[in-house]
């Protein structure tokens, strides 16, 4: 595919350049979330709740009892009690939505970022061995990718966590962290796509003199892997992330949505979006739950596809979608 | 006995289908179309088995509610759905049932077959879907035209930041912005229901307004493609009128990746139909997914996981004969 646009080469570069901007600052606030003049996103204050923005007092509120270490024990020296307050406005039990957007992100952005991770480091492995192996390890693979991709993942992925709902309620004692299945889930779910560009890429890259040369010079397999392989996959491999990560910061908010995903006392953007949801009705006009939440996907969504799209714009790979032979 | 047959049956197309290869080369039609049913069977059994055993391994089950039942309540119920039997009967029995498309009775909604809610809850789901494609098409063809033959300049400017942005907007999030001004501002349109055919816009828009915006961009990349084409230059040169160069000529090759995206959409929008569903209280297919996994009523819940496998397997089949009717060049896998 040529470069679909006449459009001005600097100005999508200037665009792409806020946008990974936006996305580190936005990482930088999430990871950083206790730091911050914030209050305690789960603190319920009923008298102030449904506050428009601005409107309602702060609340000098601090996790009890306060912590000697760490994140929270740094912004307690610097700022003692003060926070900056819900200028975001309130929820329904008076929680503050701007402390609540900060920490969702943190749970979103962390299932997002190791989901693709995983998925990324699974994909790459098989798709990297059955490129090289080729014969009937290759073919097993790729037939195995080929079934599970007919499979109606979102499906499968619904049951199995409601599944795990139903479990947790009938034994309590299990204990199995919501996050963490979810996380393993969805990476379980994404890796075909990272497995069939990765094998691809090395099918091909296998034809090539110097990995011959390598070969010829006794290196290990290991080392092929290590220094003449995974170098040069690492374009096709940020594409496939690029692709992978927008996608499945979706799959968890959706999840989230329908009650399947991160529950309370945890916060996502996928459930702030729900409580935004939840909070129409047509006597109370509480924009700012559904307007916040929305902005914040819409700019978060919009970085991460138009990051994704330069990446594989310029790196000019295979489509992602299609079966390779 | 219908799984024996089923399974010969299964087999057979297997069978059939290699020795068809064999005799009428690697790209026969028919060939491959058995092919391709053998594996949709073949996939819908493996989802169900898998699904089956999944729920059965897990512990908690459907007669588990708000209240215990007494033990002899409950003994009587697991007799009568036959959950006292050993388990690898039981999946042997049902693959048997299923076998004969009889999905078996709720275990929760207790007065119901799956068939009876299927029969109810399957036409309005569809009916959404259907009009959620509509809307896609709707959105995502006159943008995706109007891109492609402006590139460059300020309507294609708007209509991809409009494709950007629709593209950015989740279903959910979607019909959080929508609903206000359009059911409590304006009035125009009921908050939840299908009573009314104007019940039908908002969750339908909301569906299908993300896959619009997918499908314009698409659309605008294959027109420029296309439109610089010889063959494109040729019908010009004849004289041919713009909307008949676009109409007949451009957008057939520009259609390609239109249509291998359709497979991938109405996945997508049978996925999203879950929370649109949930969202404006349409009893579809989607509210009964959910609900019946979450209440391990065992024959509904798999059930619907084996509908939905069949609703992809053969949407993604029927995107597949149209993309082999768009562009002969295309084998069918």
């Amino acid at each position: 595919m040529r470069a679909l646009s006449p459009r001005p080469r600097r100005a999508v570069d200037l665009v792409a350049r806020l946008a990974l901007a936006y996305l580190a600052g936005l990482a930088i606030v999430a990871a950083l979330a206790p730091l911050w003049p914030l209050e305690d996103p789960a603190a319920v204050k009923l008298p102030r709740a449904l506050a428009p923005p601005g409107s309602a007092p702060a609340a000098a509120v601090l996790a009890e009892p306060i912590p000697r270490t760490g994140l929270a024990a740094l912004r307690r020296r610097l700022f003692g009690d003060w926070s900056i307050g819900p200028c975001l406005g309130t929820d329904d039990l008076g929680r503050c939505l701007l402390s609540r957007l900060v920490f969702g992100a943190r749970v979103s952005l962390t299932v997002a970022a190791l989901a693709s991770l995983l998925s990324l480091v699974l994909g790459t492995t098989l798709g990297l061995l059955a490129g090289w192996r080729g014969g009937a390890f290759d073919r097993w693979t790729m037939r195995v990718v080929d079934v599970i991709s007919a499979l109606p993942m979102v499906f499968l992925v619904i049951f199995v966590v409601s599944l795990l709902r139903g479990v947790r309620n009938a034994r309590p004692d299990m204990d199995i962290d919501q996050i963490s299945v979810l996380l393993f889930v969805i990476a379980l779910t994404s890796w075909l796509s990272v497995a069939r560009l990765v094998r691809a890429e090395v099918a091909s890259l296998k034809q090539r003199a110097f990995i011959d040369a390598a070969v010829l010079s006794g290196l290990s397999e290991r080392a092929i892997f290590l220094r003449h392989l995974l170098p040069n996959l690492l374009p096709i491999v940020i594409v496939a992330l690029t692709l992978n990560v927008p996608r499945i910061f979706l799959f968890e908010a959706f999840l989230s949505f329908l009650g399947l995903g991160v529950e309370a006392p945890s916060v996502s953007w996928g459930l702030l979006a729900r409580q935004g949801y939840d909070s129409l009705t047509a006597v109370h006009a509480t924009w700012w739950m559904v307007v916040f939440p929305a902005a914040a996907f819409l700019l978060t969504l919009l970085a991460m596809n138009f990051l994704g799209d330069r990446w594989s714009e310029r790196l000019d790979p295979r489509q992602s979608s299609e079966p390779v032979a | 006995m219908s799984a024996p047959l089923l399974l010969i049956g299964l087999a057979g197309l297997f069978a059939w289908a290699h020795w068809r290869t064999r005799r009428a080369g690697k790209n026969d039609r028919w060939a491959a179309h058995a092919r391709r049913l053998a594996w949709v069977i073949t996939t819908t059994l493996a989802v169900y088995t898998a699904s089956f055993f999944l729920m059965r391994a897990t512990p908690g089950g459907p007669f588990d509610g708000d209240r215990a039942l007494a033990p002899e309540i409950e003994a009587r119920l697991r007799a009568r759905y036959q959950l006292d039997r050993p388990v690898w009967v039981q999946w042997w029995n049902s693959i048997d049932a299923l076998a004969r498309l009889d999905l078996g009775p709720s275990m929760v909604l207790r007065e119901f077959t799956v068939q009876e809610i299927l029969v109810q809850s399957l036409p309005t789901s569809l009916l959404v879907g259907t009009a959620a494609v509509a809307w896609m098409i709707l959105i995502g063809l006159p943008l995706g035209l109007l891109a492609a033959r402006r590139a460059g300049q300020w309507p294609d400017a708007a209509a991809s930041l409009v494709a950007a942005l629709g593209q950015s907007l989740p279903t959910f999030v979607l019909a959080g912005l929508l609903i206000p001004p359009l059911v409590f501002g304006l009035g125009w349109l009921p908050a939840a229901g299908l009573e009314s055919p104007a019940g039908l816009v908002l969750p339908s828009l909301c569906l299908g307004l993300p896959y619009g915006a997918q499908l314009a961009r698409l659309l605008r990349a294959g027109l420029i493609n296309t439109l610089d084409q010889d063959f494109v230059r040729t019908a010009r040169a004849k004289g041919l009128g713009e909307a008949r160069v676009i109409s007949r000529y451009a957008l057939r090759g520009a259609l390609v990746p239109a249509i291998a995206f359709l497979g991938p959409a109405i996945a997508g929008i049978l996925t999203g139909s879950l929370v649109v569903e949930n969202l404006f209280g349409i009893p579809g297919l989607g509210s009964h997914f959910v609900q019946g996994a979450l209440s391990r009523d065992y024959p509904l819940a798999l059930g619907l996981v084996t509908i939905y496998t069949l609703l992809i397997s053969i949407s993604t089949w029927i995107c597949d004969l149209l993309l082999v009717a768009l562009d002969p060049r295309i084998e069918l896998g």
